[in-house]
């Protein structure tokens, strides 16, 4: 926690405490040496400076991580042969190779002394090599999860290696008393915030909503990957196994496409920064930039505090992005479904 | 306009005074009079400035001021918007990426030559099992036949950025005929109409409270206060009497002006049991405070046209960028029996997000004939007060024809979905 922080947290306290004394049971002189010597007024603007400058530094909590971290986010994935990872797929392995022999005991039982149709043993013998392909598969699980997790890691580096996605973090993180542009996604919600916040403090609450989608959004998104592609390969092996039957072929198909596309979500993850990057450098000068001016400010006259307000933009393109990172999940689920045989 | 806001509100500011100066005689010789004049602008300045602009100041923490700074500052952003609407909307719909500009080539040659590679490896493993492994004749057909769609794939996936460009030329071309044939003017006249009767809506409802309680209600409190005070004044003498009579059974001595104190009091208590002193209590517990709160309702639909339109043209533009930067990849993976499905549903999305701005020059187009089949008398069927203002309404024909613009996107999702039943 920062000093700043702390000392935030100390005057919310003490503006907390400090709240307008009512006229009632006794109150007027205090009320009247309250208002003689101003403090009351100074205790309601302080509130609400208090309370925007609060909510933007709880707004911006690890957005720093985020920003120096980004390509390091995008490219992080647990790793199926270390830890607590390969305790739990070893657990699933020792479930599941059990079944998997007593299948094959079954089925070669039945080749072997219930030798029916030519159908049946034809239908028997193909059971018997899925099943034996499915118990290499389950015991490789941790080196095949590896090759996925890499060929997805590798690809994504280097598309990302491709274009400079500095450009989009720099794009959203613009800020009060910055070179130009003064534009951004932050920048505008910051100054809009604290703005509101004072006009009525209820609009401030509307305006803090921007914040959780743009920084802790992006944040929980790769979270919540880095959690789901752990749990989808933690049951691997029962996905093998789901799979390997033709009656549980369709749950198992959609637990090994999930545990895929999970995986390489990071390389489609990577492209969207790198087309926001390109859409960011591509672009015309405004496009995309709304404000109250249109314009650039252009002089130091321009940029002092009464006229920085209207002359900030807000740019949809990098905040859209963040909206499209985000929602690539549901993206990606949507449209890649249903990919194996 | 800044300029003429500002200017304008000084010159008031500076006159406002004079107000009370205008009550002077008229002089016979301005330079005789000059001393009346600066005499009264003063006392014009201490009655004005002391009273109106101390409380437009002061009350609740500067609310006014901090109200009329909100309004000033939602009509520059709905003005801004509104400009860039009316000089910038069709080349917001025309614009795509340009896939031969050198740094989305880069990327996309990346791609290419990834997927040369593989291609060059598929061909040879392929070329190698019809010299040598080839079995029976269908499995020579069916190699032939893999063989082919492999070298065909190598050659578009070489060419890939060319169809892309020929693609977005195409979509271009033919949405800049149809924005040709539409009357786009009336579409962003109708779009920026309805934001700034959203400000005037705004605007009204938080200012009609402080009108009214400095008008009406000011007044029908003034004129019940009078009649209390009347009814006050007619009680006193009762009280005074039974006051004193009670103080002399008690065996009490209460000096005169301590009487008239008490039987004030208690007289005016009384006042304030009658209906009239219950209404004043009432027409003050239902007084209206001014809040920007009012405005949400307003602000919300304002915010839903920016958000749509700029929101939706945003997101048509980076997923236009995703795809081509995909394209090469579409073409792989439609080159593979195992992978088809995928490439088509990847083919589908680029050519989804492509033709997305035709959708929307044609949804322009309906949009502006509709807006101008509206039946005779409908036009000013919406929000909004009746004649003689009806100029100010914001028709329902007007926001659902913008909403079919601005969510045409969602309708061409609808349009191009497979049924999987």
């Amino acid at each position: 926690m920062t000093a700043l922080t702390v000392f935030i947290l100390l005057c919310t306290v003490f503006t907390a405490c400090a709240d307008e004394p009512s006229t009632s049971s006794g109150g007027a002189d205090i009320k009247s040496f309250w208002d003689s010597t101003g403090l009351g007024e100074m205790v309601w603007w302080a509130k609400r400076l208090i309370y925007a400058g609060l909510s933007l530094e709880v707004a911006k909590w690890d957005f720093g991580h985020l920003i120096d971290n980004l390509k390091l986010l995008v490219l992080m994935n647990p790793n199926p042969r270390s830890g607590d990872v390969l305790n739990y797929i070893g657990t699933f392995i020792k479930i599941v190779i059990p079944l998997y022999m007593l299948a094959i005991a079954v089925t070669g039982f039945y080749l072997l002394l219930i030798s029916g149709s030519p159908k049946g043993r034809a239908k028997a013998k193909f059971l018997m090599r899925d099943l034996v392909v499915g118990m290499v598969a389950v015991s490789l699980s941790p080196l095949i999860l590896q090759l996925l997790v890499n060929v997805s890691y590798q690809a994504t580096d280097a598309v990302l290696s491709q274009t400079d996605i500095g450009i989009v973090t720099t794009s959203m993180t613009s800020v009060l008393g910055g070179t130009d542009p003064v534009n951004g996604v932050l920048c505008p919600l910051c100054v809009l915030h604290t703005f509101v916040t004072f006009i009525e403090i209820e609009l401030g609450y509307y305006t803090f909503l921007p914040f959780f989608l743009v920084v802790w959004g992006s944040l929980v998104f790769f979270f919540l990957r880095f959690a789901i592609i752990s749990l989808w390969m933690i049951i691997f092996p029962l996905s093998v196994l789901l799979y390997s039957f033709a009656t549980t072929r369709d749950v198992g198909r959609n637990m090994l496409e999930q545990t895929i596309l999970w995986i390489y979500m990071q390389f489609f993850i990577a492209v969207i920064l790198v087309a926001v990057a390109l859409c960011l450098t591509q672009r015309p000068a405004g496009f995309m930039s709304v404000g109250m001016a249109n314009d650039l400010p252009s002089n130091i006259v321009e940029k002092t505090f009464i006229w920085y307000l209207p002359s900030v933009l807000f740019d949809f393109i990098p905040f859209i992005g963040c909206l499209v990172m985000i929602i690539a999940p549901l993206l990606m689920l949507r449209l890649f479904k249903g990919f194996l045989p | 306009m800044k300029n003429k806001l500002i200017t304008a509100l000084a010159i008031i500011s500076l006159l406002a005074p004079s107000i009370y100066a205008s009550g002077a005689k008229p002089p016979t010789q301005v330079w005789e009079s000059l001393p009346d004049i600066v005499k009264n602008v003063k006392t014009g300045w201490d009655s004005w400035g002391n009273t109106r602009i101390k409380n437009f100041l002061s009350v609740h923490h500067g609310e006014h001021p901090r109200l009329l700074l909100y309004f000033a500052f939602l009509y520059f952003f709905v003005e801004g918007v509104s400009e860039d609407v009316s000089s910038n909307l069709e080349k917001y719909i025309l614009m795509n990426p340009d896939p031969m500009k050198p740094e989305v080539l880069n990327v996309l040659n990346f791609f290419i030559s990834a997927l040369q590679r593989i291609y060059i490896l598929a061909i040879a493993a392929t070329a190698l099992y019809m010299l040598f492994g080839s079995l029976s004749p269908r499995q020579r057909a069916l190699s032939k036949y893999m063989l082919g769609r492999l070298v065909l794939g190598f050659l578009l996936v070489s060419i890939s950025p060319y169809i892309i460009s020929l693609a977005f030329q195409l979509s271009s071309q033919t949405t800049s005929m149809i924005l040709a044939q539409a009357d786009s003017n009336v579409v962003k006249s109708e779009y920026n109409g309805v934001l700034f009767k959203c400000w005037v809506y705004s605007f009204a409802a938080v200012a009609a409270p402080v009108v009214f309680e400095n008008t009406a209600w000011h007044k029908l409190e003034g004129y019940i206060d009078k009649r209390l005070e009347n009814i006050i004044e007619e009680l006193t003498p009762d009280h005074v009497v039974a006051h004193s009579a009670a103080d002399a059974l008690a065996g009490q001595y209460t000096d005169m002006d301590q009487l008239e104190s008490l039987a004030e009091k208690s007289a005016k208590q009384t006042a304030e049991g009658t209906t009239l002193g219950q209404t004043l209590q009432w027409v003050d517990k239902i007084k209206i405070e001014p809040q920007a709160a009012f405005t949400f309702p307003f602000l919300m639909l304002s915010m839903l046209l920016v958000f749509g339109l700029y929101g939706f043209l945003s997101l048509r533009y980076i997923m236009v960028m995703v795809w081509t930067l995909l394209f090469p990849l579409t073409i792989f993976f439609s080159s593979f029996e195992l992978t088809k499905g995928l490439g088509r549903n990847m083919a589908e999305q680029t050519i989804f997000w492509i033709i997305m701005q035709v959708f929307y020059a044609v949804s322009l187009c309906v949009v502006a004939v509709g807006f101008a089949l509206i039946p005779a008398g409908y036009e000013f069927f919406g929000i909004g007060p009746g004649d003689p203002f009806a100029y100010f309404s914001v028709s329902f024909f007007t926001i659902g024809g913008l909403l079919v613009f601005l969510l045409s996107p969602l309708f061409l999702l609808m349009m191009t979905q497979r049924r999987t039943a």
